[in-house]
């Protein structure tokens, strides 16, 4: 890159002075003209610059959001939701969290619930202390007689073209194990997929909205051995903490193939529109099937209507 | 004077077209500097990624010299595979041992099955062996030097291997969570230290049931361990599940960091390969 600062400031005192009238009047316009190629020429690199450092920023996103959902599932499996809305989710009020029998669809709702799920988790303690006087009912032993280990696999990630939100699939697996207050024990492979949005807020990816699939749970303590799918009935409703208002059409029967549903992967975009979402929260639909535990029924869950369009949403009960 | 004052028009445009350019370089001279290292973080945590991954290959193939060979860090002696802290004890146990136990169970094949020839030959080590684990969950830290990185990983699958009945051993459906410090050496990502730490696991042919989790003191390779030279104290507790356990998670996950530190590695604790030895009454 040339100075033109000094090149012009000496072509224009030397012809000045030595060369007044067309003959300096043509030098400049060749400065001029020169300055202007070169200007053109810098606009073109910053132009390709700026693509470089877009094409590394998705580079790198990609990293940050699995990073992002690994930590998100280690913090959840250690039962941890503090951590999870301080440093997980995001800031905004219209973050969502569906999963079956389960809609929360701002963060008045989410908090609400993660404060269900402690205080039942508290009066857990108080019921396993009882029947345990080798725990001690107090603060750091809040969460005892529970224990989940998560696997995210299948990443399938796009992130928008201008960087700001993302859309994902991840598939999961769970391995949960639950002391219920009456001492019986509910132990659970769990087999699910998550499809969530996320939005980068002043540089760092956070979690928008999550909507899980639940597609396989069975309960160990129950079946045969894992090669014979036959004798490993589904486990439809019953105890799960969540309730399971969708399993019936999720669960395959023994013999049966599961289809994908319609849960498609992701597909590029430049920049986020709500009918890309991958979650749309709906409300929760209170069933035969899949009826949440009693300390949940309070929690101010949506209505029955699509957040995005405000339509009503009918939801399908298998009675 | 309207030529000179055009003059002087055309002169300050020419440097203020100068300024622009210079301004728009500097800020493409930027812009290239940080996608470079975005380019490169990616790129690291590719091969991080990729270095982890190649483990798991290699184990599923029962390939450990090869997977030394290529992914595990070769200038340092300070590496360290579970139990096994430092060359010697990690030699012993990845190479020699690892060698010596399937040269074993080939010649255990021939006493259960005369009817399948089977040459004692590297080619065919690993016989009876299954290693289907799945590498999940990845959360990767690089340093901000680019030269260390540290990783979580949560491994699932089943294993099993024949027993002295000649049958498979039960199999044994695995969760462990895993935690391995990395180094770039040549340009490349190898492991340095690699800790795993079972979570969960049963007998498949068994109701797969947190009741069925090994507990630390009954690991199988706690006696081998011992005698290779390993330090079992760094063996991961087993978290059993039971009424009155407390949800943990371990290993922790990696923080962001610039450049090491020895305070942050997985392996804090050191070899204890000849007082080991010495109580087991020497290597043998």
């Amino acid at each position: 890159m040339k100075d033109y600062v000094n090149e012009i400031n000496e072509q224009f005192n030397l012809n000045y002075t030595e060369y007044y009238g067309v003959h300096i009047d043509e030098t400049m316009d060749r400065v001029l003209k020169k300055s202007e190629e070169n200007l053109d020429e810098s606009v073109c690199v910053l132009e390709e610059s700026r693509v470089n450092l877009k094409q590394s920023s998705l580079a790198l996103a990609y990293m940050e959001i699995q990073n992002l959902v690994s930590a998100f599932v280690y913090y959840y499996g250690a039962r941890k939701e503090d951590i999870l809305l301080e440093k997980f989710w995001a800031g905004r009020d219209d973050i969502s969290y569906v999963r079956p029998g389960l809609s929360c669809a701002d963060r008045d709702t989410l908090v609400s619930y993660y404060t269900a799920v402690r205080d039942r988790r508290v009066k857990r303690l108080e019921a396993i202390s009882k029947l345990h006087p080798e725990l001690e009912n107090k603060e750091e032993n809040i969460g005892a007689g529970e224990t989940q280990t998560g696997c995210v696999c299948s990443p399938y990630v796009v992130i928008s073209d201008d960087c700001t939100t993302a859309r994902g699939l991840w598939s999961m697996q769970f391995f949960y194990g639950e002391i219920l207050p009456d001492d019986s024990r509910l132990d659970d492979c769990i087999y699910e997929r998550w499809a969530i949005d996320f939005v980068n807020e002043d540089g760092l990816w956070k979690i928008w909205r999550i909507r899980v699939y639940e597609d396989l749970a069975e309960d160990y303590t129950s079946v045969k051995p894992m090669m014979d799918m036959s004798s490993r009935p589904p486990r439809i409703g019953g105890v799960s903490p969540h309730g399971n208002i969708e399993m019936p059409m999720l669960m395959p029967r023994p013999g049966e193939i599961l289809p994908p549903k319609a849960l498609n992967l992701p597909e590029p975009y430049e920049t986020f529109d709500y009918k890309l979402s991958m979650v749309k929260p709906i409300g929760r639909v209170v069933g035969k099937l899949g009826t949440p535990p009693q300390e949940f029924m309070h929690l101010p869950f949506v209505p029955h209507f699509d957040i995005f369009t405000g339509k009503p949403v009918t939801v399908q009960v298998e009675e | 004077m309207s030529e000179i004052t055009d003059i002087k028009d055309k002169a300050q445009l020419a440097l203020e077209n100068g300024q622009k350019a210079m301004a728009n370089l500097k800020e493409a001279t930027e812009n290239n500097e940080l996608a470079i290292k975005r380019a490169q973080r990616a790129a690291d945590y590719q091969d991080v990624v990729n270095a982890y991954t190649a483990h798991a290959y290699y184990y599923r193939g029962q390939m450990q010299p090869e997977e030394m060979d290529i992914f595990w860090v070769r200038n340092r002696h300070d590496v360290t595979y579970n139990i096994y802290a430092g060359r010697e004890a990690l030699n012993n146990y990845y190479l020699e041992s690892t060698s010596e136990f399937k040269s074993t169970k080939i010649r255990m094949f021939h006493d259960w099955y005369p009817e399948y020839p089977l040459e004692n030959k590297r080619e065919n080590y690993g016989v009876g062996d299954l290693v289907l684990m799945h590498q999940t969950t990845p959360y990767v830290e690089i340093a901000g030097n680019g030269q260390t990185a540290q990783g979580y990983w949560r491994d699932s699958g089943l294993t099993a291997e024949l027993q002295g009945d000649g049958m498979p051993a039960g199999m044994i459906g695995v969760n462990t969570g895993c935690g391995g410090d990395l180094m770039k050496e040549d340009g490349r990502w190898k492991i340095w230290h690699f800790i795993a730490g079972v979570s969960a696991e049963g007998g498949v042919d068994l109701p797969l049931n947190f009741k069925y989790l090994l507990p630390h003191e009954a690991a199988p390779n706690h006696d081998i361990g011992m005698k290779l030279g390993g330090n079992v104290e760094l063996q991961m507790k087993g978290s059993q599940f039971s009424p009155v356990s407390i949800p943990r998670n371990e290993p922790e996950l990696p923080l962001p960091y610039d450049t090491w530190d020895d305070s942050r590695s997985y392996v804090k604790e050191k070899s204890v390969p000849c007082a080991a030895m010495e109580e087991m009454g020497g290597a043998e």
